[in-house]
Order: structure tokens, then sequence, then C-alpha cells
């Protein structure tokens, strides 16, 4: 039996969620994503459709079905981010793949397989000159923040390699954020559909946590303690740093893991640290957003102020 | 300290190896390459007779991200400083910039380790050093070498106090023990290269161990994971 589910037409974080809830829905199924009203993608949404689409191959052993979305903008975005390249090892398409078109991207990073470490320094390599351009031009920020950046995409990205246990992907864009900050923004989002920060920590620290243990006490064990599942005292500064860059920035960080979600969050979005009781969803979901840094009146630079949603 | 003198640690300023760390990629990112990186820089040492001070050069580095940055620099002292160390090593830092300290810090701080880096032109003691012990550290800079007694003296400490910072300054390997009682800023032992007209060794075979290391040379597969690297070759 296929099983039919439909896209939310905003695929953003929120698009996720809603795609989640119907993929466990869908149990063992074949699924056919219905993504043809689709009309606004984020990199994380995109990612998110893709992490779907890999977990439902993990599960049914069959390639789910994609229906791809009607907007020319929409397939147009898609193409130059690099979607379709990915997509056709994992979607069965139902219309021919579309081939990005040979000329720059507007993307900052297009969406990436994260397989081994050589991606890494691929893709801190392949990002020098855009994010310069975009962080510094677009956004506001000082040199130093390109290479800030630079080590922040290289942890997200080793997570994959060093602990899901299985591949993923990574994107970054910078957008206009205009209903919930009012200004621009870079995001970037790296997703797996691995063992999630729970599986990757239980053997070394589930038992202490006893009763306890879960997808939430699991992240924040990593996220706030740098608690890793290796012994070397050494590891688990990565999402450390990063929280405390992006929180310089007054960005927000999140990652989402199996039925929780934690995140740095900053005062112009309203949201929860920590969040439990979601669908369930294997592997690990980031998202960084970074705000478009503005003068204040006093000649000061803010990347803060609340938003309008 | 005389021509003559020598040092308790065996001549440490004798030997002075020049080491570029972008010596495989300017980006020092993940930890089998920072695993290479210090694989090529411990067999320099170990092909050193003697003791030696390692000067591990960022200049040509753009950008070190944590994860290799503890595995070149935190296991590197960790390793040189522990009682079993395989010889005697000390390191420099030097052409570090601003942005290349974050990662450095953290992961000194995490193995609490201290380390000199030279910043434009400067040494500096990195690293989570008390602020007395920061001080002893500042005050052995200026005087470049100088006996515990005199430190004791123009500092208003007990003698077994002075001397006790010192050693600990020593035993974190940011000073070289000269005697039972004298002791030599790090900085001072490079600077002596030129003092006494020696030439630092800029050690070629370096590259050489590094590309033998090299976790993605010859061709290495995607979808390669950190344990195949473990092992040097």
């Amino acid at each position: 039996m296929t099983f039919v589910l439909p896209v939310p037409e905003t695929l953003d974080e929120r698009g996720f969620e809603t795609l989640v809830s119907g993929w466990n829905d869908a149990q063992g199924n074949k699924l056919l994503l219905d993504a043809r009203h689709v009309h606004w993608v984020s990199p994380y949404g995109i990612l998110g459709l893709l992490a779907v689409g890999e977990a439902s191959l993990d599960r049914s052993g069959e390639r789910p079905l994609l229906q791809i979305p009607e907007s020319r903008e929409v397939t147009s975005y898609l193409s130059r981010i690099g979607f379709y390249e990915v997509a056709h090892e994992i979607f069965d398409f139902q219309e021919r793949v579309r081939k990005r078109s040979s000329g720059e991207s507007d993307a900052l990073l297009e969406i990436t397989p994260i397989q081994s470490h050589q991606d890494v320094h691929d893709v801190v390599d392949r990002v020098r000159d855009r994010s310069a351009a975009i962080l510094g031009k677009r956004l506001g920020y000082p040199p130093p923040a390109v290479l800030h950046f630079s080590v922040i995409l290289s942890e997200v990205c080793q997570n994959i390699v060093e602990h899901a246990g299985a591949d993923g992907w990574v994107a970054a864009q910078a957008y206009n954020w205009k209903q919930r900050l009012g200004r621009q923004v870079v995001v970037i989002a790296v997703m797996d559909v691995g063992m999630g920060f729970r599986g990757s920590l239980a053997r070394e620290h589930a038992q202490q946590y006893g009763d306890r243990w879960s997808d939430e006490t699991a992240l924040e064990a990593a996220f706030l303690h740098g608690v890793s599942r290796y012994r070397d005292p050494g590891r688990g500064q990565g999402l450390q740093g990063i929280r405390k860059q992006v929180s310089r920035w007054d960005g927000l960080f999140t990652i989402r893991s199996g039925t929780a979600q934690i995140a740095e969050v900053p005062e112009w979005i309203d949201k929860m640290a920590i969040a439990g009781s979601l669908p369930d969803f294997p592997g690990s979901q980031i998202q960084i957003v970074m705000p478009q840094i503005v003068p204040t009146s006093g000649g000061e630079r803010s990347a803060g102020g609340r938003g309008n949603g | 300290m005389g021509e003559g003198a020598t040092l308790e640690a065996g001549g440490v300023g004798d030997r002075v190896l020049h080491t570029s760390v972008a010596m495989l990629y300017s980006n020092l990112v993940t930890r089998p390459t920072g695993q290479a990186v210090r694989f090529a820089i411990e067999r320099q040492i170990q092909e050193t007779p003697g003791p030696c001070v390692s000067i591990l050069d960022f200049s040509q580095v753009g950008v070190i991200d944590f994860s290799c940055a503890d595995e070149v620099i935190a296991k590197l002292l960790s390793k040189y400083k522990a009682s079993s160390r395989p010889s005697e090593a000390y390191f420099v830092l030097q052409g570090v910039s601003e942005h290349h300290r974050e990662p450095i810090e953290t992961v000194l701080k995490q193995r609490n380790l201290l380390l000199v880096a030279v910043v434009s032109g400067r040494p500096t003691l990195w690293g989570p050093a008390p602020p007395r012990l920061r001080m002893a550290w500042d005050w052995l800079g200026q005087l470049g070498q100088g006996v515990s007694d005199e430190f004791a003296s123009a500092r208003g400490l007990s003698a077994d106090t002075a001397a006790s910072w010192l050693k600990r300054l020593v035993s974190s390997r940011v000073a070289v023990a000269e005697g039972r009682a004298s002791f030599v800023s790090l900085p001072t032992v490079v600077d002596k290269e030129s003092v006494y007209g020696r030439q630092a060794m800029e050690i070629d075979p370096c590259r050489k161990a590094a590309e033998e290391d090299a976790p993605y040379a010859n061709g290495s597969e995607r979808g390669d994971d950190a344990k195949r690297w473990r092992s040097p070759t």
C-alpha cells in the first residue's frame, strides 16, 4: 500500500515537523511525498525532505516516490541548490531530473553530502570566498566571522562523520527572513538519519541516568555539558564552541534528535530552550541562524531586536 | 647564562625545529588531519638527537577547528608533558592570529595545559594559568633567566614559594630549569639561536613524514572513517 504524505506548502522547520509526523503515520508503507504545492523552502526544510526520504528508504527498503513542486520558482531554487543531484539517490521521481545550471549558484553552500572527513575539508575550502562576500557584505559581519563560520561548519559536519553512523548533508543559504526577523539571515542546516544523540551516547552514559535516559537528557548532556561518547577528555568541545560563537552573534542554534529538540535561543525569537515529545525521527537535525548585523542608533552594531512573528 | 652553561634538560636550546603546521592543508580541520600533522611533528622530534624546542608555525594556517586543535596541540603537549614522554621537547607557537586563539585556548583549558605563543612578535602565555603563575611567567620572561632567590626577593616572596612557582612553569613546559635553582624562559631559549649564531634547523623531512601520514593522500577512498588513520604507517 502506498501512503500519500503531503509536503507542507511552507517547507521550513515547522513544515519539517509536520512531515515527520506524517512519516510516523506512514509506518512501513511505501511513501509518496506529494510536494506539488510547496511554494517556499528553507535549507532546513529541503534537507528535511531528503532526510524523510532516506528514513523511509531505510525503514521499508523501498525508494519513496516524490512529486516535485509545481512552482517554477521553487523548482528553480531546488535546482540551484543541488537538490536533484542528491534526491535521485533517494527518491523515485515521476518527472525528469532537472540538472543544476552550469552558472554559479547564489547559495552559500549547495546541498553537499557528508560521508567522510575529506568532505568536511572540501566544504570548508569551498565556502571561504562566498562566505566572505555574504557574511561581510550582505550581513555586516566583521572579517574574522568568515573564519569562525568555517569552524562552525567544520564541527557540525564532523558530528555526522564521527557520531551519526550514517551519511548526512549540509546546506547554507542567505535570505531575507522577513516574517520572523525583518532582516537577512544566513541559515546552515545539517542533517543525518543515523543513530542520533541518544544512540551515540548510550553506551557510555545511559547507565548513570537510569530511568531518566532519553533523547532530552542525551541532548542536554552533549549540548550543555559537552559530553561525548568518547572517554577522551578533549572530546565534546565542538558543540560548546558553536554555542558560544552563535550566541555572540545573537544567533539561533537548534539540534533535534529523536523526540527532542534543544536550542540556544536569542531574544528575537520565542522558542523553548528544550522541547520533548516531538514525533520520533532518526538521526540529528541541526539548524543555525545567523542574523544580519544592523548599526544601532548609537553607532554600535547589533544583531538583536525582537522580530514580528 | 654563559655560552658554556649546560641546561638541565640537556641543551634544549641546541635544537630548534621549525615546522609549518600547514604542511598538508592550509585549513586545519578534522581529527584525522590533526593526527597526521601531530605524527609528522612527533617524527621530526624523534629524528632529532637530544632535547629540542619545536616551533610550530601557524602563519600559513587559515582555520583551525576545535577537533584539530585538540589533535595537534593538546595531544602533543600532553604527551611531552607526561613523565613518560619519549624525549625532551618544548613547544612554541609562532605566527598565530587572534582567530586561532579560541579553539587552541579551549583545548588547553580542557586538558589543563599551558603554551607559549608568539603573537605579533610578542611571547604570550596561553592556557588556564592562575594569575600568580602568569605573573611568574611574565617576570621570568622579562629577565630571560633567573634564580629563584632573585625572584623571591624581587616579588617579596619566600624562597620556597618562588621556587615552587618556577618549578610549576617548568612542569608545565613553558620554562626550562637550568640546574637546581636557575630558570630560563622558553622564548629566551629560542632567542639564543640568534645570540649564538646557530642556525635553526629547517626540517624538510617533516613534509615527507606528513605526506606519509596524510589521511586523504594517495587516492584514499571517500566514506573512510577515523579508525583507518589511527595507526601510523
